[in-house]
């Protein structure tokens, strides 16, 4: 893969996007209820759609994301989630598994950006490390409202 | 030129007249003449210019307070009292409300019981000097009227100061009163006490050192001091015929028996004598007032914690509470049943003897002119008669 | 007679010389006293429209009329008084009645205008040029036509509660009911910001009128639950009340109306045997039968209204005892048993058939429901409790909150240590702190923002430091390790990081953000998570028909899922996550089922 163009930054970032959605197909494999199913389809559809997303831009040529990057809450730093859950998962583990998998490709995004040389392959980097922040604090204000409402 | 006025007792019974004889006229006067103290009417006999029957004719003003009030709140009916007697509404919330407390066994703060004797004083006061205006105006002298008019509406200013209303001060609520004094309202009424004094000389001097008043008031309604008790006569009416009958003294309620004062009697009550009783009253109220200033507490609660008015349910029982108003007995007769609503309340407005008992026995034999001048020597509000 | 009879009269003559009375411009000049009661000005920003001023006025001069800009919410009608001055005597009794002193009087007594119409505003709304008049009536200092402290109640002194599981809040005698119910002004406001629509006023007024049983049959209107929730409801009507509006003389807020103690005066007056006498009887069966999941509050309402209705209900519970929450959640020092008990004991005695210890998707499946059942309805809460998330969270001494209450419950040893932390900031916290503390421990609660941030009910956080909790705010878990030292075995090291709070987003919260360098380092006996908790939906499989959207079941507005004859509620459902809203969903999807029987049968 040759990140250093366009066409590579952008066939990287199909990868990634497509590899988020394998890594929910194989969460729904080991899902065995209605309500970890549902919530997983859920969240694999997000990942279809940044998918789809990518794809458009291969096909327009350019890249149409915010530059905006989302505030940290800082949940992904300190939760220890293993990154898969087992058979059992509870909806914590899953918002968990999606906050870490959102920072991890947020980080590679950042790193890939400080690499770059050409100043639009880094502004590419840059527009999708920031779409994955905007997608991590998503999952993050979940995370806050729902599971640890109490603290 | 001596004259010494006669004292002529109108027969009881009233004459049998033959009203088609052509030689008496009937004649209305009332409700609306300037001769007569509110709306009410006398139905006059005159038989030349001298009035040979009357009949008193009320209902013109009849606004049905008592039964109003079985149908509110006991807190409700507190804005609604002071409505009974228009110039002098605080003794009627004062007779309400001490009722109330009489019935459910309240104790006011002495702050209040000061407060109330200073607004009943200085109602009082306002009320003499309306109805002195009135007098003197009734015989000719219109000048009394402008100045003691004027009087009584710096006597309004303290009101709208101390309660904020002119009028209807709506000020002695059950439990107390609804305020303190506010800051320099009491060296307001010292100040305005000494202009009213000054200006009282002045009345004296005029309206009693005056021959046409002398001559017109002196011997004109003359009340016999058998019919004090006949026809249940009170306040300057009575004291003026020698009878020491003072509620303020007898009863001793509020401030009043922490306060110097002797009731004040005349000899003979005719016009002139009440007259001159009633202007002496108003200099007595100055004097107390003066004394409720230097007696009364500077702090300290003015109002008892009553329960929450839309509930307040008042022991069964029944009271009558009486106050000495500038007419005589004033009192509120409250029956509770239990409720949250009075069962019955009846008002005693001195008025009623006055205006319509005696007034109808007292005008027989009057000259025409002088009908005007004897009403108004009764002193007499025909809204607290129609209650 | 004599000659100065004749000559005095002249001496009028000297006024003429005299500045007269009159002045020129009597109006212009002459503004009211400082406490003239002239026309009204409403703060309709502090009024809550609670008509209080319509209820006293004795000339039917106010009305209480909607307002566009004006939005209704807990607490607030959404109308405002509109005063007629064609009836208005200008008493001011409106103004010192008023809850929350909104109302005044300007000093203003002059308005000229042809129309008559104009005469009847409302104040505050309708701009006048006596808006905001600093003068005129306002009742005195001193002066207050309504009681603004609630009756205390009496309670066990903390040292005292610490030392026993006895219930603290002792109840009010007949004497104090009545005094605080007399506070009430009936205005309502409450009913409407009450999950369940209780008939606040209602029973209060039968409170003050000494008719328990009239109160005990409002109360079961539209709440099964009295003897619990005269306890512990989270009390949103005490947080609307339109008394607890106001500002007493030292800028304090006033006292709302004990409403939740009431409630609990009428329940506990009234014996179970005598509750026939005042409550409804079950009407004839027929012949529907229902399942209910879950023996809750959500569920056992539920229950109750089908019950009421003739339906038939079984109720499956997975614990040995009803009550749920109620019972494993909320510690007896809150709740004693007996009274909750009580409201057990009354719901089954309409027939209620309760089956304990069975467990579904284990004992039994929601499609074997289907065909033996009309209706089910889905009440099964939050049981799952959510975990610390920071490494080393599997240490045996962390410890999870729920799991120590219901041990409680059950008289099981609980075995906490000397030194105990509970992490988190909601009831599940206080009340495992509270725990905690009487089984001798000390406690520290961690929580991660700040003390007014805390999800826990105002007077469970007072009531955990007055019992000798020390509050550790602002504290982010990072770690827990095993402890060093002698008993390590049985100790465990949690590691935190004082935080600060940052608005990093206008309009939300603030977030807490690390310190660097700010790490604490405890080593406790027991650590217990109380961050929060999530439902266990195992039971529900994707064939059952039950759309379920991020671990929540979707219903409707009348509590049906996406299957016809299934509905939800409670915790599992509700985002209120309190007692008094699972009630509310289990009468309200007693009566949708109730509804759809109708239906069916037409």
């Amino acid at each position: 893969m040759n990140q250093t163009d366009f066409a590579g930054a952008l066939e990287l970032a199909l990868a990634r996007e497509e590899a988020a959605v394998a890594f929910y197909e194989e969460l729904l494999g080991m899902a065995s209820f209605a309500a970890q199913k549902a919530t997983l389809k859920e969240f694999r559809l997000m990942e279809e759609g940044h998918v789809a997303m990518v794809q458009s831009m291969q096909t327009k040529g350019r890249v149409n994301l915010s530059p905006d990057a989302a505030v940290d809450l800082g949940l992904a730093r300190r939760l220890a989630a293993e990154e898969k859950p087992a058979a059992g998962m509870s909806y914590q583990q899953i918002l968990s598994a999606a906050i870490k998998k959102e920072e991890r490709s947020g980080d590679l995004y950042r790193d890939l950006a400080a690499a770059a040389v050409d100043g639009e392959i880094h502004l590419v980097f840059e527009r999708l490390a920031a779409e994955e922040s905007r997608h991590k604090h998503y999952f993050e204000e979940l995370y806050e409202n729902e599971v640890s409402r109490d603290n | 030129m001596k004259k010494q006025a006669q004292h002529i007792v109108p027969p009881a019974e009233r004459a049998n007249l033959d009203l088609d004889s052509g030689k008496y006229l009937v004649m209305w006067q009332g409700p609306n003449h300037p001769g007569i103290t509110g709306n009410m009417s006398l139905r006059l006999v005159i038989e030349g210019d001298t009035v040979v029957d009357c009949e008193t004719h009320v209902g013109y003003l009849h606004r049905g307070f008592e039964k109003l009030m079985e149908r509110r709140l006991w807190m409700q009916n507190f804005p609604l009292v002071c409505r009974i007697a228009v110039p002098e509404p605080d003794f009627n919330e004062y007779c309400y409300a001490a009722a109330l407390e009489e019935l459910a066994g309240i104790q006011i703060p002495d702050k209040a019981v000061w407060l109330r004797t200073l607004s009943l004083e200085m109602i009082r006061l306002a009320s003499f000097l309306m109805w002195i205006g009135g007098q003197a105006g009734a015989f000719g002298h219109g000048t009394i009227g402008q100045w003691t008019v004027t009087m009584r509406d710096y006597v309004l200013d303290l009101f709208e100061e101390l309660t904020g209303g002119r009028i209807y001060h709506m000020f002695i609520i059950p439990g107390g009163v609804r305020g303190d004094v506010p800051p320099g309202f009491l060296k307001h009424v010292l100040e305005t006490m000494d202009i009213i004094q000054k200006n009282l000389d002045d009345v004296e001097l005029v309206m009693f050192h005056n021959v046409v008043y002398k001559m017109r008031a002196q011997g004109l309604g003359y009340i016999p001091p058998d019919w004090i008790d006949h026809y249940g006569i009170t306040g300057p009416n009575a004291r003026a015929a020698g009878v020491t009958r003072d509620l303020r003294k007898d009863l001793g309620y509020l401030a009043y028996p922490r306060l110097d004062f002797q009731p004040i009697t005349g000899t003979v009550s005719d016009a002139y004598e009440r007259s001159r009783l009633r202007l002496a009253e108003m200099y007595q109220s100055i004097d107390l007032i003066r004394q409720i200033v230097a007696n009364m507490p500077s702090d300290g609660p003015f109002r008892e914690k009553l329960p929450n008015p839309l509930y307040w349910k008042i022991p069964a029982g029944e009271t009558y509470v009486a106050a000495e108003c500038t007419r005589g007995e004033y009192g509120f007769y409250v029956v509770s049943d239990g409720s949250d609503k009075p069962r019955r309340v009846a008002v005693r407005g001195p008025s009623y003897t006055h205006a319509v008992s005696v007034m109808e026995r007292l005008v027989r034999g009057v000259n025409i002119a002088d009908v005007a001048g004897l009403m108004v020597s009764l002193h007499t509000y025909p809204p607290e008669v129609e209650r | 007679m004599d000659i100065k009879d004749f000559i005095a009269p002249f001496a009028v003559w000297k006024r003429a010389f005299e500045k007269p009375f009159t002045v020129n411009k009597p109006i212009d000049e002459r503004p009211g006293a400082p406490r003239y009661r002239g026309f009204h000005i409403n703060d309709s920003a502090r009024c809550v429209g609670c008509g209080t001023c319509e209820a006293i006025c004795m000339n039917k001069a106010i009305d209480l009329v909607p307002v566009d800009a004006l939005k209704p919410d807990g607490g607030d009608s959404g109308l405002r008084p509109r005063v007629d001055y064609g009836r208005c005597c200008w008493c001011a009794l409106c103004v010192d009645i008023c809850p929350s002193g909104s109302l005044g009087m300007s000093n203003e007594y002059l308005w000229v205008d042809r129309d008559p119409e104009v005469f009847r505003y409302t104040p505050g709304v309708e701009a006048k040029p006596w808006d905001g008049a600093e003068l005129g009536y306002r009742r005195a200092d001193g002066y207050r036509l309504l009681e603004e402290e609630r009756v205390d109640m009496p309670e066990l002194d903390h040292h005292e509660a610490v030392k026993s599981f006895l219930e603290l809040v002792r109840g009010y005698s007949r004497q104090q009911a009545e005094k605080e119910a007399d506070r009430c002004v009936s205005c309502g406001v409450c009913v409407a910001s009450c999950p369940a629509h209780m008939d606040i006023p209602g029973y209060i007024r039968a409170v003050r009128e000494g008719d328990l049983e009239q109160g005990l049959r409002l109360l079961y209107e539209t709440n099964p639950f009295p003897e619990a929730c005269g306890r512990i409801c989270t009390h949103l009507c005490e947080a609307a009340c339109s008394i607890g509006s106001g500002r007493s003389a030292d800028g304090t807020p006033t006292d709302p109306v004990a409403i939740r103690w009431l409630k609990r005066y009428i329940a506990d007056q009234v014996e179970l045997a005598d509750y026939g006498k005042a409550l409804p009887r079950a009407e004839a069966p027929t012949g529907r039968k229902v399942a209910i999941i879950g023996a809750g509050p959500g569920g056992l309402a539920a229950a109750y209204y089908l019950a009421l209705l003739g339906h038939g209900v079984t109720v499956f519970e997975k614990d040995e005892a009803a009550g749920g929450m109620l019972r494993y959640g909320i510690p007896e020092y809150r709740l004693p048993y007996p009274a909750l008990d009580k409201d057990i004991a009354w719901i089954t005695s309409l027939g209620v058939r309760i089956r304990y210890g069975v467990a579904m998707g284990k004992d039994l499946t929601l499609v074997s429901l289907y065909g033996d059942y009309d209706a089910v309805f889905l009440s099964t809460g939050l049981t799952v409790a959510y975990k610390l998330d920071v490494p080393g969270d599997k240490h045996p001494r962390v410890l999870d909150g729920v799991a120590i209450l219901a041990a409680a419950t059950r008289g099981e040893p609980l075995g906490l240590g000397r030194k105990v932390a509970v992490v988190g900031g909601g009831n599940v916290a206080m009340d495992a702190a509270r725990t905690a503390l009487r089984s001798g421990a000390e406690v520290d609660i961690v929580y991660r923002r700040r003390e007014v941030d805390m999800p826990a009910d105002p007077e469970e956080i007072m009531e955990a430091k007055a019992e000798g909790a020390i509050l550790i705010p602002q504290a982010i878990p990072l770690e827990v390790k095993p402890a060093e030292g002698p008993d390590a075995a049985n100790k465990a090291t949690f590691v935190w990081n004082l935080a600060e709070m940052v608005q990093k987003e206008p309009g939300k919260r603030p977030v807490p953000e690390p310190i660097p360098g700010a790490v604490v380092e405890k080593t406790y006996d027991s650590i217990i998570a109380a961050i929060g908790q999530g439902p266990d939906l195992s039971y529900v499989a994707e064939g059952d028909g039950i759309e379920i959207r991020r671990y929540k079941p979707v219903i409707g507005p009348d509590g049906r899922t996406s299957r016809a004859t299934v509905f939800a509620g409670g915790d599992l459902t509700n985002d209120r996550k309190d007692a008094i809203s699972a009630i509310a969903d289990g009468h309200r999807a007693a009566l949708a089922m109730d509804r759809l029987f109708a239906g069916k049968e037409a």
